[in-house]
Formats: C-alpha cells, sequence, structure tokens
C-alpha cells in the first residue's frame, strides 16, 4: 500500500494503518532498534512503542517519508530506552562504541552542554551535504542507524580498511565543520 | 556512552530523511512497494533477454565469419562445378530467365536469321542447277 493511503487510514483512525505500517516498515524498524539495543525483546518493545508514538501523532502531521518518519520515532524511544537502562554504567556495546567513536573526535575541553540538538543537527546535515554519497552513505549507516562495521562492508560491498578509513575522514572533516559553523562540543 | 555523545547522537536525529532513505534503501517508499519491486524484477529480467540476444548475435557473426573463412579457403580446391551453392545459383539463374520474362532470347532471332540465310542460298543453287539444265538441252 502506498504510504499516503495509510496515512489516509492514520486521519481516519483506522487501525489498519498500524497493520499496514507494521508490514512495510517494521523490519526495518526492529533493525535500527536491535542496532542500539542489542536484545531483542526491547528492540520488539520499541517497535511496538513507536506504532502507538506514530497513531498518536498523525494528525496533525503529516510526514512526507512515512518510513523515515517512523525510523526516527524507532531511534528516539530506543536512544530514551538505552539511556534508561544504561544510565549507571557503561556498556561496550556496538552502538556506544560507534557514538564513543564519534564523540572522541571532538576535544573535551571544548564541550559546552548547552548546545541546542536541533542547532547541531542542522549544522551536520549541512556537512553531510557537501560529501560524496559514499561517504555520507556509511557515516549514516554508522552513526544513525548504528550499523557495524561488517555490516557495512557487506552493504556497500568494500573492505572494512576502506570504511574505517572514510569514517576517520568524515569525523575530521565535521569537526572543521562544525567549528567553522561556531559550534564546539 | 558519555554526555558528548549522547548529544551528537540526539543531533543526528534531525538529519534529513533522503540522506536515511540514501543509505537504508529499505526504509524508503520506492524500495518497499511491491509495485517497484515488480519493476525491478521487470527491468532485470528485460536486461537478462538483452543480454542473451546480444550474446547470441555475437555468437552468430562469428560463427558466420568462421564459415566464410572456411569456404574461401575451400574454393582453391574444390572445382567450381563440384559447388553445390554454384550449382544452385546456376540453376536460380536460369529459372529467373525462363519464367519471367516475355521477350524471346536473342539466340532465336539469330537461328532465324542463319535459317533465312540458308533457305536463299538454297534458292540460289537452285536457279544456278536450273539454268545449267536448260543450257544443257
Amino acid at each position: 500500500m502506498d504510504d499516503s493511503r495509510i496515512i489516509a487510514l492514520y486521519f481516519q483512525r483506522d487501525e489498519q494503518a498500524i497493520r499496514e505500517t507494521a508490514s512495510k516498515y517494521g523490519a526495518a524498524c526492529q533493525k535500527i532498534a536491535m542496532n542500539i539495543l542489542s536484545n531483542l525483546q526491547d528492540a520488539e518493545e520499541c517497535v511496538n512503542d513507536t506504532y502507538l508514538r506514530t497513531w498518536n501523532a498523525i494528525p496533525p502531521e503529516r510526514p512526507q517519508k512515512l518510513g523515515a518518519f517512523v525510523g526516527k520515532i524507532t531511534r528516539h524511544l530506543a536512544l530514551d530506552k538505552y539511556k534508561a537502562a544504561h544510565a549507571a554504567k557503561r556498556q561496550a556495546d556496538t552502538f556506544a562504541l560507534s557514538l564513543d567513536e564519534l564523540g572522541d573526535a571532538f576535544p573535551s575541553k571544548d564541550f559546552h552542554a548547552e548546545e541546542d540538538a536541533r542547532a547541531i543537527g542542522d549544522a551536520i546535515h549541512s556537512f553531510l551535504r557537501k560529501e560524496t554519497e559514499t561517504s555520507r552513505k556509511i557515516f549514516v549507516c554508522r552513526y544513525f542507524f548504528g550499523d557495524s562495521i561488517e555490516d557495512i562492508c557487506s552493504r556497500f560491498h568494500v573492505s572494512e580498511a576502506k570504511v574505517k578509513s572514510s569514517l576517520f575522514r568524515s569525523r575530521n572533516r565535521l569537526r572543521t565543520h562544525l567549528e567553522k559553523e561556531g559550534i564546539y562540543l | 556512552m558519555n554526555e558528548k555523545s549522547l548529544l551528537l547522537s540526539e543531533a543526528l536525529g534531525y538529519i534529513a530523511d533522503e540522506y536515511l532513505e540514501e543509505a537504508h534503501p529499505e526504509i524508503s517508499e520506492k524500495a518497499s512497494s511491491p509495485r517497484r519491486r515488480l519493476q525491478i524484477l521487470y527491468r532485470a529480467a528485460l536486461a537478462a533477454c538483452l543480454c542473451l540476444v546480444a550474446v547470441g548475435t555475437v555468437h552468430f557473426a562469428l560463427s558466420s565469419g568462421e564459415m566464410f573463412t572456411n569456404a574461401t579457403k575451400d574454393e582453391a580446391i574444390i572445382p567450381e562445378a563440384d559447388c553445390p551453392i554454384y550449382d544452385g545459383m546456376a540453376s536460380d539463374a536460369n529459372d529467373v530467365g525462363t519464367v519471367g520474362t516475355t521477350a524471346k532470347p536473342p539466340e532465336d532471332s539469330t537461328a532465324e536469321e542463319t535459317e533465312e540465310e540458308s533457305t536463299t542460298e538454297e534458292t540460289s543453287l537452285a536457279e544456278t542447277e536450273s539454268l545449267a539444265r536448260s543450257e544443257d538441252s
């Protein structure tokens, strides 16, 4: 079913909308949640919460891209769950490693907690626009979806060394870009 | 995960949907719709057919080229008269000449002329013979 028809079902408050969303984007949402939480039960719970959140958000929201919309909700919910579960202890799993390697690119002395996530997000968006397609895809897979290096290698048919090198260069360019934008983390 | 990493992870939530679809096509509508899948399958099948046709054409061209080469080699050995292709061509040419045309071949007219010439010669001989007999008598 087309996204526009699914959204129309949401507007009619028809529960078929949730079933259609689940059949179309459920697997992708499950993967996003699993990458962050590394736990099947938590991931399924997160995906179910995604459907509820989507049901409450549409209407009034009318997303242009339903897949990306539910994907972002899943990621947001999974991050919240992750933070709640790991507030007290630091766990060396794949997602934490992927974000820490990004955070480590920025010196701690420059860190200002008051920086708005939205402003940083806009700056990252403008940075990604200037990146090449391949490096942008690798960056988004790693740091948005939390894909492992092996997953990225198999997805784009490139070597592990190339992925690591691309990520390293992208992080350095992002730091320079954010500093030019006046954002110091 | 430290505070800085969490802030960055939240910030990454604001990047454009296009980049997400580009990196993970499974969350894009186009890639996940059944119609799109059918289109992809159809294009793949069409491309495979075109490849087969191209390979077939190349193979045919190569094999016919090989036949031509063999034929030119054989010409030196096999006499023209024994060549079935030559015989076939010759018989075809005869068929065309006899069937589709109404005009008489030039050979027939020359034969008539020779017949006329021979008859005139015969009459002149007969006249001289009759003259000789009359003189004798």
